[in-house]
């Protein structure tokens, strides 16, 4: 069954390399974050051939919670709130980046980015749904990850920030297994194609992160409201190059 | 000098907001000074003021958690609809507009 998916893989994959058909790819993923509130998450890369560049998109709506973190008896003194309501979109083109994220409380912003990994390729391999994967490392911004990818698909894109390597990256996570990426579909097509939503403001990435603790938080208060912020900053990248100069 | 002061006032407020109402507070600790007011201020609400703690526990798009700590004062005698329940009420209502009937419950 894996040969004959690998095989309609690899012919719309030709058919594709060619320019008979499509000029789309689309890789779908599942990811899983072992975060304070574990979750699951399907996401999407759209592959424009044309432009060598991706769009890749978590769609919110496939987010299934691993524990239920409602606060027990919410009360008018603790409640939980989502601060990331929408799907997370970035573009990627060779590493120059932007993606969407909430800037404060409920304001949309673009942040640009620019992104290199220094891959260390590894001598192992493993088969992955009938591909043969080989393994790769790299540091990025404060964690090591590890990522299988095949040359069998000469891409050289994978999920979320991820790019560089000789081929399709198949499954990516870091050491600590917090946050893991993982192939788990190739489509010629999709019923839409996705277009990055560049409507909103743009802002560096640096101009970002130096408000990243203030996300969520709201800022039209009285005068006499005190706020104190639990930051602590969990997320795929830790520290960031300007910080690294301190 | 002025820290003494305060830690004194801030006692006489919390044993004046324990006994003046039902409402739900967040009991003040007399070691902690990081709600520090100004002095001036505080000589004002002199044993007249209640604290009003609203915890929101913020959950990102890596299902990671910030907890933002909202604190108010206001008057034991404040009227209308004036209440810490009410007050998270506007607080949930701000991250969320479209919400209809708070999920919130009320303790008294």
């Amino acid at each position: 069954m894996q040969i004959i998916q690998r095989i309609a893989i690899v012919i719309t994959f030709l058919i594709f390399s060619t320019g008979i058909s499509q000029n789309y790819l689309f890789f779908r993923y599942t990811n899983f974050y072992n975060t304070a509130n574990p979750l699951e998450r399907q996401a999407i890369i759209q592959y424009d051939q044309e432009n060598n560049s991706i769009i890749y998109v978590e769609l919110k709506n496939t987010t299934k919670f691993k524990e239920n973190l409602t606060i027990e008896n919410e009360t008018s003194s603790n409640f939980l709130v989502d601060i990331d309501k929408n799907d997370s979109f970035l573009s990627n083109k060779q590493g120059t980046i932007l993606f969407n994220s909430i800037y404060g409380l409920n304001t949309t912003v673009n942040v640009s980015d620019s992104v290199k990994f220094d891959w260390e390729l590894i001598n192992e391999k493993k088969e992955i749904n009938g591909y043969q994967c080989y393994k790769a490392i790299s540091n990025f911004r404060g964690r090591k990850w590890e990522a299988w990818y095949s040359p069998d698909i000469a891409i050289n894109y994978g999920p979320w920030k991820f790019w560089g390597l000789p081929g399709l990256i198949f499954e990516v996570s870091d050491v600590d297994k917090t946050y893991n990426f993982f192939l788990n579909k190739i489509e010629s097509k999709v019923d839409n194609k996705i277009e990055y939503p560049l409507q909103y403001k743009t802002l560096s990435l640096k101009e970002f992160i130096n408000n990243e603790s203030s996300r969520g938080v709201i800022n039209n208060l009285d005068r006499n409201v005190e706020v104190k912020v639990n930051f602590i900053r969990k997320t795929p990248e830790l520290i960031y190059e300007w910080e690294e100069k301190k | 000098m002025k820290k003494m002061l305060f830690s004194a006032i801030a006692m006489v407020v919390f044993a004046g907001s324990a006994f003046a109402s039902n409402e739900v507070i967040e009991s003040i600790d007399c070691t902690n000074t990081e709600f520090l007011l100004d002095l001036e201020k505080t000589e004002i609400i002199e044993n007249s003021m209640k604290k009003c703690v609203v915890e929101v526990n913020t959950r990102d798009n890596w299902g990671n958690i910030t907890t933002i700590v909202y604190s108010t004062w206001y008057p034991n005698n404040a009227g209308g609809d004036f209440s810490c329940y009410n007050y998270a009420v506007g607080i949930q209502r701000q991250y969320d507009f479209t919400l209809k009937e708070s999920t919130l419950t009320k303790i008294n």
